[in-house]
């Protein structure tokens, strides 16, 4: 028996050797074999405008959405990257001509986002969005980001050029709010009468004065023709544009603005507004939410920003899109992308609001601004908006256009040579 | 295994313990080694690994830091415009020159930098001597569909992948490539060749491998070595023949295997956003040989320990097997006869017990020895004393005096039946000195004696016999019937003054023959008869008589109640004998 039980015993250990043997043996190759890997989780890169620094209420909510984001994605990693609006312009070229586009990008629509469309560095929407989300997008707002027939980015945000009135003050000069550009010169011609500036306007940021020029080119030019005015097809020097400059300065004839313009910023001009003191002020409706924060809070009425008699369509509006999310036609993982994208686009619009290229729960409605509410109102049969121009012309036909405006209102220019001197400063 | 058994305790618990020990150590061992071993495969993955890893974020920062300088380039407002104008003027590459030997010339980690634009012009500054393009279009080169691809980001290029010729027997470079898109509209314009500076590259490849002999080698895409750090000896040049590009590839996992055959650890990792790979071998014996004295050690430690086990197994097994080898020396002297005690030396409780145990053994075997020895010593006395009393020379002279008186008298016939039964007797009870004889033959004896008492005490007694004929066949002790007879004549009949009747019985009695002599004479008191039986000296001093039968009686048989006394004063006595039938004689 005990002889049985040594051999056992004996044996058993022997066996338990060889197995520790082997499995250290095993161990060991297992690790020579093995390269080192990355284990972490996919990353999903994001380079947008949007900074905490950035005063604008887009930037807000779009910071909220993607917190939002991350846990609503948690396995990826959302990396996100700023940059001030003007390095901005240049770095996302820069970044996609380099082939580094990041997996969501913010672009302008139109000319801005056009080249990286044809490229192929922007991913095509259509085939990775679902038909529910696709058709929550209000299909007018969409055009910047429309190439043959496919979408290329998703806007949240839309603004439109309106024409802000101080009630009180037309009640105290028994005025009626203007309905087209002649009652909008006879009321400006009115309130100088009577002392009064017309309409605020700070002429040291050239872009408010074009604001006014631009929209008058977009009420007298359509769709088509602006886009091919932008990408060089048709000359700046048409009717369209002539007239144009011709209305800006007939209103500047008027003196329907500020005095002293050009030593006052657009902040600066739009204190007199805020105060009470100027009865009107042309701007895109993000100034809503600003006034709500003035001493004319609650005495301000919205209206459409007279047209001018041959206006090509009455439903077609000076404004659009702020820019939109794109994807990159090289990202790794194009469906969670296009779904991360989609739904920070969605929920920036669902946080704001208001004027917003998505149809939004009416819940989130709730605490739109009045004014917006107004503003919402007029553009409720809108078919399609125009851009300005300084968001879709190239850098340095962009200052041209904004040097050439301020000429105009100077007064130093006809509109004749304003149209041909647009022409050869932006398609040279 | 037999002879294990035969050995010695103490031997037997020594090779127990070092079989014990033997798996033990080898268990112990063995575990030992497969903790150094992961101690130390875990201690080279991760001196490997490390260093890899620092060599890649090296080399990749250096990388990405070309890449910036390479996008400077690019995007620069200067190249930008001379590259989409180029097919229309030429006279601005002047200017593109001088902007890119100031973005050259500012930097350490630039050689050289050659833009290439879609019109055969190229533009070049360098920090080194300058290279002649292998063709004035760049779509020639072997890389350019891939750099397209690539769609304006970067690629890496061994040599620029040959397309600028350099210098013989030059060392190897790197060259990022990349197309350059026009910023406006987002199409190729040109391509950008940028060299990395060796220095620093050698920076990076040589400071890594300070440790544990490290090698770190850097392959391309088709697995040729860029940067080898590695000056294997004659033995190993096999593996990996040093910067030759026209030689056969080697391929990653040729080499892994080759150094894996040649105790070399090694690991791979891939450079960012490349096909290429660091390799890093590590020669195994240089982490090994730290952990080497401490295995000597280890290993001493536990012989040592081993041997203090084997030790302290003698010295035990000595405390136990000690007073079992006394035990055992005593019990030897039993074998030739000795019964002596053993000393009694504290052990243990067994111990004790076995020793106090054995030592009241022995008393007890003494004290029974002695008792066997005094009874056989008995045993021949009386048995002497048997023989003495059948020769009984009284009895005999006594006897011879009766004889001659018969014949002086002329009764012949009396005289010839007196020798006759004489011959008898003397013949039966010496009977050629057996003890045991058949109760015929017993009865005879008495018949005999009784015929020659006869002659002698004529008026004495009358003898009859009540024999059964059946009982005459067992056996019997011999001369245990006639010392009865005889004591019954002299003390019994002899005293009494009219004589008296004396009968001899033999009766089967189931398991016993019961022998019996019954006299009316004299009979014997109480204490008489206790004299008797104690063996009191009898009167005449000699005879052995009553007491001696008994004794003898008992002493063969072995027990004590086979005789039988009864007696009165004045009546008679009675003395019977039980003779067991199924006594084994021997």
């Amino acid at each position: 028996m005990l002889k049985r039980k040594l051999i056992s015993i004996l044996l058993f250990s022997c066996l338990l050797i060889v197995i520790l043997t082997r499995c250290g043996n095993e161990t060991d190759e297992r690790t020579q074999e093995k390269t080192i890997e990355s284990l972490e989780k996919p990353e999903i890169n994001i380079f947008t405008l949007y900074s905490m620094t950035n005063p604008d209420s887009g930037s807000a909510n779009f910071l909220k959405a993607l917190e939002m984001a991350k846990e609503e994605f948690p396995d990826y990693i959302i990396n996100h990257e700023t940059a001030d609006v003007e390095t901005y312009k240049t770095k996302i070229k820069m970044m996609i001509a380099a082939n580094e586009t990041p997996d969501i990008f913010f672009s302008w629509g139109g000319g801005f986002v056009q080249p990286f469309v044809e490229a192929g560095y922007v991913l095509a929407l259509d085939d990775y969005l679902d038909a529910k989300t696709r058709g929550k997008l209000k299909p007018e707002a969409l055009g910047g980001y429309m190439f043959g027939d496919q979408l290329y980015g998703l806007p949240s945000y839309l603004w439109v050029g309106v024409l802000y009135c101080n009630q009180e003050m037309f009640a105290q000069y028994n005025l009626k709010y203007p309905v087209t550009f002649d009652e909008l010169l006879e009321v400006c011609k009115t309130f100088r009468k009577n002392d009064v500036t017309p309409i605020a306007m700070g002429m040291k940021d050239k872009w408010a004065g074009a604001l006014i020029t631009n929209a008058y080119i977009a009420q007298l030019s359509d769709a088509k023709l602006s886009a091919q005015m932008l990408t060089g097809e048709t000359s700046m020097d048409n009717p369209a544009v002539v007239s144009a400059a011709s209305r800006t300065l007939e209103l500047v004839a008027a003196q329907a603005f500020t005095e002293e313009t050009f030593s006052l910023t657009k902040d600066e001009a739009e204190e007199g507004f805020k105060q009470g003191q100027v009865p009107m002020v042309f701007m895109g409706s993000w100034l809503s939410g600003v006034l709500d924060l003035t001493a004319v809070a609650g005495k301000v009425h919205v209206v459409k920003f007279p047209p001018v008699d041959d206006v090509v369509d009455e439903n077609q509006f000076f404004g659009g899109d702020n820019g939109a999310l794109c994807v990159s036609a090289s990202c790794a993982y194009p469906d969670e992308t296009v779904a991360v994208c989609a739904y920070l686009a969605e929920q920036c619009a669902i946080l704001d609001g208001g004027l917003v290229t998505w149809e939004i729960p009416e819940e989130s409605m709730e605490n739109v601004n009045p004014l917006n509410r107004e503003v919402m109102e007029i553009i409720a049969d809108a078919t399609s908006y125009v851009a300005a121009w300084d968001s879709t012309l190239q850098a340095t036909a962009t200052q041209e256009w904004l040097d050439l405006v301020a000429e105009l209102y100077r007064q130093n220019i006809s509109a004749e040579d304003f149209a041909k001197r647009l022409e050869a400063a932006v398609n040279k | 295994m037999k002879w294990f058994r035969s050995l010695s305790f103490s031997k037997q618990i020594v090779g127990y313990y070092l079989i014990l020990f033997i798996i033990t150590v080898s268990v112990c061992m063995s575990l030992y080694f497969y903790i150094m071993e992961s101690a130390v495969s875990g201690m080279e993955n991760a001196t490997l690994e490390l260093t890899l890893r620092d060599v890649k974020t090296n080399s990749d920062s250096l990388i990405t830091r070309a890449n910036e300088y390479s996008k400077i380039i690019t995007f620069s407002e200067d190249v930008q415009n001379v590259l989409r104008n180029a097919g229309s003027y030429n006279q601005d590459s002047y200017y593109i020159d001088t902007s890119l030997v100031r973005l050259v010339t500012g930097s350490t980690y630039v050689a050289s930098v050659y833009v290439f634009d879609n019109y055969g012009n190229t533009y070049h500054a360098a920090n080194e001597y300058l290279r002649t393009p292998a063709s004035k279009d760049v779509k020639q080169a072997s890389w350019y569909q891939e750099a397209l691809a690539a769609r304006g980001g970067y690629v890496l290029k061994r040599n620029a992948g040959n397309f600028l010729q350099g210098q013989e027997m030059e060392s190897n470079y790197i060259s990022l490539i990349r197309v350059i898109n026009d910023l406006n509209t987002m199409q190729p314009i040109g391509v950008i060749v940028l060299n990395i500076s060796d220095t620093e590259i050698n920076k990076i490849y040589h400071f890594a491998q300070t440790e544990y002999g490290l090698r770190i080698m850097l392959l391309d895409e088709e697995q040729i070595p860029i940067i080898n750090t590695i000056n294997f000896d004659q033995e190993q040049s096999a593996i990996i023949d040093t910067t030759d590009a026209d030689q056969e590839p080697i391929s990653v996992a040729d080499a892994v295997d080759h150094a894996q055959n040649n105790d070399y650890k090694s690991s791979s990792i891939k450079i960012e956003n490349s096909n290429w790979e660091i390799i890093g071998f590590l020669p195994r014996d240089m982490v090994g040989a730290q952990v080497k004295s401490f295995t000597v050690i280890t290993i001493m430690i536990l012989a040592l320990n081993g041997m203090l086990l084997c030790v302290g197994a003698v010295i035990i097994t000595r405390f136990i097997s000690e007073p079992v080898h006394r035990l055992l020396a005593s019990m030897k002297k039993v074998e030739q006869k000795e019964f002596a005690a053993i000393q009694e030396i504290p052990a243990n409780l067994e111990i004790n017990q076995l020793q106090s145990g054995y030592n009241r053994m022995i008393t007890e075997l003494n004290d029974l020895f002695d008792e066997v020895v005094a009874g056989q010593r008995m045993k021949r006395k009386y048995e002497l004393e048997v023989l003495h009393a059948q020769i009984k020379p009284h009895f005999l002279y006594n006897t011879f005096d009766s004889i001659g008186a018969l014949a002086l008298m002329g009764r012949l016939d009396d005289v010839f039946t007196m020798i006759q039964a004489l011959g008898s007797y003397y013949r039966l009870s010496l009977h050629k000195g057996q003890e045991v004889i058949t109760i015929g033959e017993e009865l005879k004896i008495v018949y005999n004696y009784l015929i020659i008492q006869k002659y002698r005490y004529e008026d004495v007694f009358e003898a009859s016999y009540d024999i059964d004929e059946n009982v005459k066949q067992y056996k019997t002790l011999k001369l245990v019937l006639q010392p009865f007879v005889e004591n019954a004549i002299y003390h019994g009949l002899k005293t009494k003054e009219k004589g008296g009747n004396l009968i001899v019985r033999a009766k089967d009695q189931g398991a016993y023959v019961i022998l019996e002599v019954e006299d009316d004479g004299s009979g014997m008191t109480p204490r008489r008869l206790n004299e008797v039986v104690q063996g009191a000296e009898t009167e005449d001093g000699k005879s052995f008589g009553v007491f001696g039968t008994i004794e003898r009686i008992h002493l063969y048989y072995e027990r004590e109640d086979l005789v039988e006394i009864k007696s009165r004063a004045g009546i008679g006595t009675t003395i019977s004998v039980r003779i067991p039938k199924d006594f084994r004689y021997q």
